[in-house]
């Protein structure tokens, strides 16, 4: 009886449960531990079969375990980790009141009692704190983990990117096209060797300073204004600059110019890409030149003619101006070529381009090689009394040449006849007819005996 | 080494075979995946031989469950071993492949004890049945080591001679886990075991 009692209060002090069952799994003893645990007192735990308590529990690992325990002797081992057929056990805390669920282990014993009969000593012990120290321990080890991987990703997507810059980089190291780049004050931050090429300016000179050192002083500045308003508006510009090198000559380059933003959107640098056009520009120059241009006398050629006297025309008409024309014929230039030669005749023909070239130097006047030996002259804002002048001028320079003519019936040298006319466009006037009175007025002039200057 | 007959070994196996069976359905009902035990041979040897048997390195880090167990006829310590990485593979089994388990903690110790109770369990109950014998056990214990050390911290305990029954290619098919079932019994023990065992075998 004190054995008894003792046990009780041994068993009463301990923490965790401590069951006994007898052969037919009715209850023996139920410490306080499970009493309070299982909310079940040992009152009306005692002499119950254990599966008539926990119903749930019929067909579990337990009963399977006890079964073997009774029949075979066999100790058991459950564990809360891969039983989820376990007691109902519950821990209330004082405090808040609420209840936890207490994981928990069973460790099963055969015992035999003092007539030799099987019993079974079920000891069930609170693991609850053991798991959620685990768990945290799990926790912190997958959280490492988590952000291992992401700094590994972070590092590889790094790496990823300077690769991608070290490509970028080589790639501007080596392009032929000059890469500027200014920060939003236009002030030079960065150029790339073939910046240096085009320009003139090295590295040393260029960054730090405003982009407004390869101005040349040739574009008016709305255009620089056009070009900025655009690259505001649009974050981009196409176009070309002529600029100037630092020892002062001139060239054209072909520009792209991007803007970079930051993540509000505003704009951090301007980047301009671009290639030196001065080459094509200049070949563009002299292909026009040479599609306008008389090769032998080097003044414009007819077809230039042609089209400048209808805008010329037009000008005058709009500005009720005076606008002169005037035809020039070589007298007997025929004669001249069959006399010296073609190759002579040529020259003739140059040395009156030339005094033609001399004498008429107003930019928005016209000379041109009409065909043959013919010359025509376009004078806007010129009046009659003027254009005759002129004329006359030239038509005694020529004569001034010297150039000799001996089968001239006029002169010992060569002479030359002008027709010049003079109107002042209007709604009743024809520019058919101001060519045609033109050739009239100069074959009048040969009518009249060569070597002068008729005015209509 | 000592010998039973081909057919005795038969009737040996085929007995372990039946309550590994019993033990494979009890572990079913605790996984989703259907898990199937196989015994299909059995080697008698000594501790010298045992890793070689096994094709198992010295330096491989094994794990294993251990119980004793004692009956009239049969005194033995019986062990499911299993290599680390196996028994690794064992505890996702069953504590669920979505934790990832990279080293055996105390949790993974107590779920393989309790696996390796059931198997233990069922095989001595099955050698119990055939020796007609009352063979209590203790609780499991997990340890771990290289397999050099298997068997070392034993012989310094008992200097005795020491017989080895190999259950050898015991696998859990899902997930290809090969376990071993070991019977460490001293030489006084295996005599009346096998006249016992052969015995009622015939």
């Amino acid at each position: 009886m004190l054995e008894n009692i003792l046990l009780n209060q041994l068993t009463n002090c301990i923490k965790s449960g401590i069951v006994i069952l007898n052969s037919k799994k009715k209850i023996l003893f139920w410490n306080q531990w499970i009493e309070n645990t299982a909310g079940i007192t040992s009152k009306n735990a005692l002499g119950k079969n254990i599966f008539l308590l926990f119903p749930n529990l019929k067909g579990s690992r337990l009963e399977y375990a006890i079964e073997n325990s009774l029949t075979l002797k066999q100790s058991g081992f459950i564990s809360h980790t891969i039983n989820s057929n376990m007691l109902p056990l519950l821990e209330k805390n004082l405090r808040t009141g609420e209840e936890k669920k207490i994981i928990h282990n069973i460790r099963i014993y055969p015992l035999k009692n003092e007539m030799d009969k099987v019993i079974v000593f079920l000891h069930i012990t609170d693991e609850t704190s053991y798991v959620e120290k685990e768990n945290i321990l799990k926790q912190k080890a997958e959280d490492e983990k988590r952000l291992n991987l992401k700094l590994m990703q972070e590092i590889t997507e790094r790496l990823n990117i300077e690769k991608k810059l070290r490509l970028s980089a080589s790639i501007i190291e080596k392009t032929t096209e000059g890469v500027l780049i200014t920060d939003k004050n236009a002030i030079i931050e960065f150029v790339n060797p073939a910046f240096t090429e085009i320009t003139g300016f090295t590295n040393l000179e260029a960054i730090g300073r405003k982009v407004s050192i390869l101005k040349s002083g040739k574009h008016k500045s709305e255009y620089y204004d056009k070009m900025w308003q655009c690259l505001n508006n649009n974050k981009s510009w196409r176009g070309e600059f002529i600029n100037k090198k630092p020892q002062g000559s001139l060239y054209v380059v072909e520009s792209s110019i991007f803007t970079i933003l930051n993540d509000s959107n505003e704009i951090t640098h301007y980047v301009n890409i671009f290639h030196d056009i001065t080459l094509r520009k200049e070949h563009e120059e002299k292909l026009k030149k040479l599609s306008i241009t008389d090769s032998l006398t080097g003044l414009n050629n007819r077809r230039y003619f042609l089209d400048t006297f209808e805008r010329i025309y037009n000008s005058c008409f709009r500005n009720k101006e005076y606008l002169s024309l005037a035809f020039l014929d070589v007298d007997f230039f025929k004669l001249y070529n069959d006399t010296y030669g073609h190759q002579k005749g040529d020259l003739c023909l140059k040395k009156i381009a030339e005094v033609i070239e001399k004498m008429i130097k107003r930019p928005d006047d016209v000379k041109a090689r009409y065909g043959g030996e013919e010359f025509v002259v376009i004078m806007p804002y010129t009046d009659s009394k003027g254009s005759k002048r002129i004329m006359e001028e030239i038509r005694k320079e020529i004569l001034n040449l010297k150039i000799p003519h001996e089968k001239s019936k006029v002169e010992k040298y060569v002479s030359i006849s002008i027709g010049v006319v003079t109107i002042v466009p209007g709604p009743e006037t024809l520019k058919k007819d101001l060519l045609n009175k033109a050739d009239e007025a100069m074959y009048k002039a040969k009518k009249e005996g060569r070597n002068r200057v008729v005015s209509i | 080494m000592f010998k039973i007959n081909e057919i005795q070994e038969d009737a040996l196996k085929e007995a372990i075979n039946i309550s590994i069976g019993q033990a494979a359905a009890s572990l079913n009902k605790m996984i989703k995946e259907e898990i199937s035990l196989s015994v299909p041979s059995l080697k008698f040897t000594n501790e010298k031989e045992a890793l070689s048997i096994l094709k198992l390195e010295p330096e491989k880090e094994l794990a294993y469950v251990s119980q004793k167990f004692i009956g009239k006829y049969l005194q033995t310590e019986a062990m499911l071993l299993f290599t680390e990485k196996d028994s690794l593979e064992l505890v996702k089994l069953f504590i669920g492949d979505h934790i990832k388990v990279e080293e055996m903690s105390s949790l993974g110790q107590e779920a393989i004890s309790e696996i390796g109770n059931i198997i233990l369990n069922a095989c001595i109950a099955s050698l119990a049945n055939i020796l007609k014998d009352e063979i209590s056990g203790t609780i499991p214990e997990f340890y771990s080591c290289k397999g050099e050390n298997l068997f070392k911290a034993k012989e310094k305990e008992i200097i005795k001679q020491k017989i080895l029954i190999i259950f050898i290619d015991f696998k859990i098919e899902i997930k290809k886990i090969q376990g071993y079932v070991i019977l460490v019994l001293d030489l006084d023990s295996l005599g009346s075991f096998l006249d016992r065992l052969i015995k009622n075998l015939t």
